[in-house]
């Protein structure tokens, strides 16, 4: 039987699943993404610096990790990189802007966006004389529900949960400017704010803003998702996916690049192992593949449907009306591994967690109120330590190992990696060595480093982590000015569609989900597991060039003439 | 202790509520919102990147007009205020064809019409053709019916008037963002997708006429299509900004439903509550030794908004703190003048350094 569920809602952009089921399991999914921008046309010919600021409007949820992946990209280009690193003051206002933004962006997912797929509003403080108020009603219900008087907790958070992550983008925006969309972080660090951007006010003002939000997290969205799980055990089997994780890492620790999420990619789930060298984020970027013989894009022009090109030649042709085999504006990525295999990577918070655990992380962190607490009980810990004791603690209700590759395990990692990057920006221990990026700030420091636009032809890349996943930009530059620019963003990973034989990671996900038999059953666990990956449309179909080539005229020196599209 | 008139009117828009209403509005809108009937509120996404929606979520610190305008739940029994946001797809529960129900029920004829993102559409000839969808972005597709495109779920919201050349709904059309409103980023040249804004569509003549006679049987005469026209152009407000500050949005809605019209807009259809004055009129950096930000490439003098009095990311709402809240030149970041037509060309490069 085919269903088709478009548009799917509380997410960001326009998506569609179509799928066919058989009984109560999905036998195959389509998931398609139905909107195109071509950013990528926009961007060549453009002064470099630039970037910065137009791609972070591919993604209004997490602009901030594209703005900081597109600075990483033009300065790993620019060869300044390791400079900007060894600022301290550059690279711990970046951690605290970005960490931020995906701690704000993981409140949101849980609550606003996720959070109304495990509750029944009927018999709620929003159920008006058996009318549930929009935007909450009306909704497709199933027996697993948590309706009535039970949900008015949640309910409560909800409305909490947007003062938090207000208060988390306030925090933010002391360093950075405003948000969503940052100003600061600029290619070459941060800009210097009036009179300073690093006051000893800001600074208390941001610990006394993330402290908020810290207690939040231990007290409130910890122990909803643990009430969540409780609720709905079965989900820690559901949507388990293609088992290969990949994360690039993020928020530089040192001037060496030691990161605190690490890099590297991890083939065959918890029980596997990370591929080999592809901890280093040189040769990972070296290894990533696109393909569009499922997507909107004319073959000929890519050289063939079955060929997989790195981003750095990446070249796409789109065609609305194309025939039907080709159901997604997204491009498919995949990951060369070292012995040659293509493979299909699930990106996000779980792949962040599971990577970092397999590296040994030995990182301690240093919690808010460990008593208050549930999950972790001493002062300091360590990311290993959190997801072992997270492990032992639904081994009773699940089956482990692969419990944590699942639809609750996705929200149970989202949850602790947002407590264990508040905690990492502010979180100060009173006896020992741990100093949080805040307190790391140095108010005489700098900030920014200068340098000039070269005029050679070069190329670069940037990696990072959005809240949603693994993103990277690669660009080249000509004579100053921008001459081609691609991004393989979180969503484009997940949301990928079939490539040859593979089928895309959330796909995979859909088509582990058991469905139940009528429609609201099979509507809602269906997109139980998509929303559990925190899809973004709008990062996702954002940056092909359309209509075949883009062709940039300069002039002698370096000024674009014109920019146009071949068709 | 002398009173400038920047302390003036800080004081003022502190006082007497951020969003430009005096108390006595408050307690109109109060009134307005408590009536049978809530304002039905449809929100569509075109290309957009949720950037506008994320943007007008950090909005509630303004407790009550928030309340009030976010629906939020009420503990005691007494009917919920606010707006009726019957489709919004970031927050709503509904997916899939529920969803679309809710959006395409008569009942829910939209009082007011939120459009997040440019909308994708080609003319084949300039001036004797209307915009034609060309594929770029279909909001939603049903199991019984085929995908819809953005171009035809905005047209489908309009309902023309049988009596007079006159749309009945919806009352007002709002633009938020400046993708919207002028077409924003996914217009940028070479405008790759045919990117248009909601007042190139909504305006587009050809399709006015065609699309009055379709509905109601009428063909309208040359001068009734103006007026048409003109009635349309009317309805059309412009929350411009990349993203808008979410006050913009709230304080527009919050007029419309107070006072039941169009606050006075520029020939932008801009606010002037919130776009009347030059961004250097209140910037502490302008004429300061250290910090005017024209020489690396501020746009602040051709831009036209009230970030540099208003703040982003306020806190409180009492205090006019530089430690809470921020804006992008006083951050040392040159304004990019998001809130004009075609920044993206107009205003690039945005840094003058070498």
């Amino acid at each position: 039987m085919a269903l088709k569920i478009d548009p799917i809602t509380r997410l960001e952009g326009h998506w569609g699943i179509e799928v066919d089921i058989s009984g109560t399991s999905v036998v195959t999914a389509n998931i398609k993404g139905t909107m195109f921008r071509g950013f990528e046309i926009i961007l060549p010919g453009r002064n470099p610096r630039d970037a910065t600021f137009i791609t972070q409007r591919i993604c209004g949820v997490c602009p901030t990790t594209h703005g900081m992946a597109s600075c990483r990209c033009v300065e790993n280009t620019f060869g300044i990189d390791d400079e900007v690193r060894s600022l301290g003051n550059a690279r711990n206002l970046r951690n605290l802007i970005e960490g931020a933004d995906l701690v704000m962006s993981h409140i949101t997912h849980f609550y606003h966006l996720a959070a109304a797929d495990f509750i029944n509003f009927s018999g709620t403080i929003l159920d008006q004389s058996g009318t549930v108020m929009s935007p909450w009603g009306p909704q497709y219900t199933d027996s697993n529900m948590v309706g009535g008087a039970t949900a008015n907790g949640l309910i409560e958070h909800y409305v909490s949960a947007l003062e938090i992550r207000r208060k988390v983008h306030a925090a933010g925006a002391l360093f950075s400017g405003k948000q969503p969309i940052q100003a600061a972080s600029v290619v070459g660090g941060i800009t210097k704010g009036n009179p300073e951007t690093i006051t000893n006010q800001k600074i208390e003002t941001f610990r006394n803003l993330m402290n908020q939000a810290r207690n939040f997290i231990n007290t409130v969205y910890i122990p909803d998702v643990v009430f969540v799980a409780t609720s709905f055990t079965g989900f820690w089997n559901v949507g388990t996916g293609c088992k290969n994780y990949l994360a690039y890492g993020a928020f530089d620790l040192d001037a060496n690049g030691t990161k605190l999420l690490k890099t590297g990619v991890l083939i065959g789930g918890i029980s596997g192992s990370l591929d080999n060298s592809s901890t280093d984020q040189a040769i990972l970027a070296s290894r990533i593949r696109e393909g569009i013989m499922y997507s909107k894009y004319v073959d000929d022009t890519y050289g063939g449907s079955n060929v997989l090109k790195s981003p750095f030649d990446g070249v796409t042709d789109p065609y609305p009306n194309a025939p039907n085999t080709k159901y997604s504006w997204v491009k498919a990525p995949r990951y060369i591994s070292s012995g040659g295999a293509t493979t299909v990577c699930e990106v996000g918070p779980l792949a962040r967690m599971l990577v970092t655990y397999k590296s040994d992380a030995t990182e301690a962190l240093s919690q808010l109120g460990a008593e208050t607490n549930a999950i972790i009980t001493s002062a300091t810990y360590t990311i290993k330590g959190m997801i072992d004791t997270v492990i032992n603690a639904i081994s009773n209700v699940a089956t482990f190992p692969g419990a944590l590759m699942s639809v609750l395990g996705r929200h149970a990692a989202r949850a602790l990696e947002c407590k264990a990057i508040a905690d990492a920006m502010v979180g100060t221990a009173t006896y020992g060595s741990i100093t949080s990026w805040l307190d790391q700030l140095n108010l005489f420091g700098e900030q920014y480093y200068s340098h000039q636009i070269p005029r050679t032809t070069r190329s670069g890349y940037g990696l990072t982590e959005a809240p949603r996943g693994a993103l990277g930009h690669w660009m080249k530059i000509s004579r100053g000015k921008i001459s081609h620019y691609q991004c393989v963003v979180p969503t484009t990973w997940n949301g990928s569609p079939k490539w040859g034989s593979t089928t895309g990671a959330a796909e995979q996900a859909v088509m582990d989900t058991p469905v139940g038999s009528t429609t609201a059953e099979q509507v809602l666990n269906i997109i139980r597991t998509i929303h559990s990956f925190d899809f973004c449309g709008a990062c996702a179909m954002h940056l092909n060039t359309p209509n075949g080539k883009i062709k940039v005229v300069l002039d002698p020196d370096g000024k674009v003439v014109k920019t146009e599209v071949e068709k | 202790m002398r009173i400038t008139r920047r302390d003036f009117l800080k004081y003022c828009t502190i006082s007497a509520g951020a969003l430009g209403l005096s108390t006595t509005a408050l307690m109109k809108l109060e009134e307005a919102l408590a009536k049978e009937g809530q304002p039905k509120v449809t929100w569509l996404q075109g290309q957009a990147c949720g950037g506008c929606v994320t943007s007008v979520l950090n909005s509630i610190t303004y407790t009550d007009i928030a309340k009030l305008l976010t629906a939020e739940p009420v503990t005691s029994g007494t009917i919920g205020k606010g707006i009726d946001l019957n489709y919004m797809p970031v927050v709503m529960a509904a997916v899939g064809d529920l969803a679309i129900d809710a959006a395409t029920n008569t009942a829910n004829a939209p009082t007011v019409l939120v459009i997040e993102g440019s909308i994708p559409a080609e003319k084949v000839t300039a001036t004797t053709t209307s915009y034609e969808d060309n594929g770029y972005c279909d909001v939603w597709d049903p199991n019984n019916g085929s995908a819809k495109s953005m171009l035809d779920a905005v047209r489908d919201r309009i309902v023309f008037s049988t009596a007079s050349p006159d749309v009945s709904y919806p009352l007002f059309v709002i633009a938020l963002g400046t993708c919207a409103a002028y077409g924003g980023i996914p217009a940028a040249k070479p405008n790759p997708t045919g990117a248009r804004s909601v007042t190139d569509i909504l305006t587009d003549t050809m399709w006015l006429a065609s699309a009055y006679k379709n509905q109601t049987g009428n063909t309208l005469t040359t001068s009734e299509q103006r007026t048409l026209l003109r009635n349309m152009k009317k309805k059309i407000i412009n929350i411009a900004g990349c993203p808008p500050h979410p006050d913009w949005f709230v304080g527009t809605v919050a007029y419309i439903l107070t006072y039941g019209e169009r606050p006075r807009v520029d020939s932008l259809y801009r606010p002037v509550e919130y776009y009347g004055q030059r961004l250097c009129d209140e910037c502490p950096r302008f004429s300061n030794p250290i910090g005017c930000l024209k020489m690396v490439g501020c746009k602040g003098m051709r831009t036209k908004a009230d970030c540099s009095w208003r703040y982003w990311n306020k806190e409180s709402d009492g205090t006019y703190d530089s430690t809470t809240g921020n804006y992008c030149p006083n951050s040392g970041s040159p304004c990019l003048g998001c809130v004009t037509p075609y920044f993206w060309d107009r205003n690039a490069p945005f840094f003058k350094l070498r």
